[in-house]
């Protein structure tokens, strides 16, 4: 099997402080950051 | 059944305070039911996805999940979909387990996707290899083996918000901040920016989200348990509160939620590829207070 996508990303949901922690710290990359609405 | 195989590994006993299970899925998606729906925890999944890729319903746009996704801690349910037969090897961490193993993984910061670091595209691809030929337990254990070698490596070891997460699960999330920061010797504001160093979110995140984890786990395998007493149990003083938490969360009543936790687990009794393990071997249940006494003469928040 050839991994031609052998990449990461990264899903997290709604938290501000979660997403600049694992896009800064970890060097993943958020692709999913869906705005839920100010209930958290 | 369109979950073939499902199957929970205990880590290794040096990964233990970091790694909560290892698990295995294949699951044929087939039309009626392409939806797959991830409920906030309090665990960071590191999914490597060897068979048809998984897309992100809502957002922006269409996007494709590659091969190795990290799912952080969410707050909101995340909904997925795939078409075919995903193959799934996966490490869940901890909150606090993620960092030291998941830090170098990755690369870059301002694209959609990354190059894999080289040391973990090795093993990526060994894993593939196994996946192909059906060998999950050996995929598992390759994983696993690279983990332990990372560990060996680890000097970043944040010790004392990992024995103030660690107390939070043992408390199954029923500890006030303020508490918690007491027995760390630290001030509110040290704690929480220590926490969000250490896990991306504020004690009080990781507590409601610990706690939902262990009332999710409960009605898992007390399908029978009484909605009220668990509200009490869990530290809930009314049920308005407990349903709004489970409604922030689910998107769903506690009692929409159990009936659903329900209904899955006794398709999954029928199936005898489908295993899943109780309470992890790393949290024995003894009493915050003792907790905290052994953190302290052991002075490494083990």
């Amino acid at each position: 099997m050839i991994l031609n996508n052998l990449i990461t990303s990264l899903l997290v949901k709604d938290y501000d402080e979660a997403i600049s922690f694992y896009s800064g710290k970890l060097g993943f990359v958020v692709v999913e950051d869906a705005a839920m609405g100010p209930d958290r | 059944m369109p979950v073939k195989k499902y199957r929970e590994f205990i880590p290794h006993a040096t990964l233990q305070d970091s790694v909560k299970r290892f698990w295995i899925l294949e699951k044929e998606y087939i039309a009626e039911d392409r939806i797959e729906e991830v409920t906030p925890d309090a665990s960071v999944e590191m999914i490597l996805n060897f068979g048809t890729p998984y897309s992100v319903i809502g957002g922006s746009a269409k996007r494709e999940l590659p091969n190795v996704s990290v799912v952080g801690l969410l707050s909101k349910p995340l909904r997925l979909k795939a078409e075919g037969l995903v193959k799934i090897v996966a490490v869940r961490f901890f909150a606090w387990g993620a960092l030291a193993f998941l830090k170098n993984a990755g690369g870059g910061s301002d694209v959609t996707k990354v190059d894999l670091a080289p040391t973990w595209q090795h093993v990526v691809q060994r894993a593939a290899v196994l996946v192909q030929g059906d060998n999950y337990q050996k995929a598992v254990e390759e994983i696993e083996d690279f983990l332990i070698g990372l560990r060996l490596n680890i000097l970043f070891d944040p010790k004392q918000v990992r024995t103030a997460a660690k107390l939070l699960y043992h408390t199954r999330g029923q500890f006030r901040v303020a508490e918690l920061a007491d027995y760390c010797h630290l001030s509110v504001r040290q704690l929480q920016r220590q926490f969000g160093e250490t896990t991306g979110v504020s004690p009080k995140a990781l507590a409601r989200a610990i706690r939902f984890e262990s009332i999710r786990e409960r009605l898992m395998f007390n399908p029978n348990a009484n909605l009220t007493d668990l509200a009490y149990e869990f530290g809930y003083t009314d049920q308005a509160h407990f349903i709004k938490d489970f409604r922030a969360l689910t998107d769903k009543t506690p009692g929409e939620f159990a009936l659903e936790m329900q209904q899955l687990m006794n398709i999954f009794r029928e199936n005898e590829n489908v295993v899943f393990l109780q309470s992890p071997p790393t949290m024995p249940d003894y009493n915050a207070g003792e907790f905290w006494r052994k953190s302290q003469n052991k002075g490494d928040g083990q």
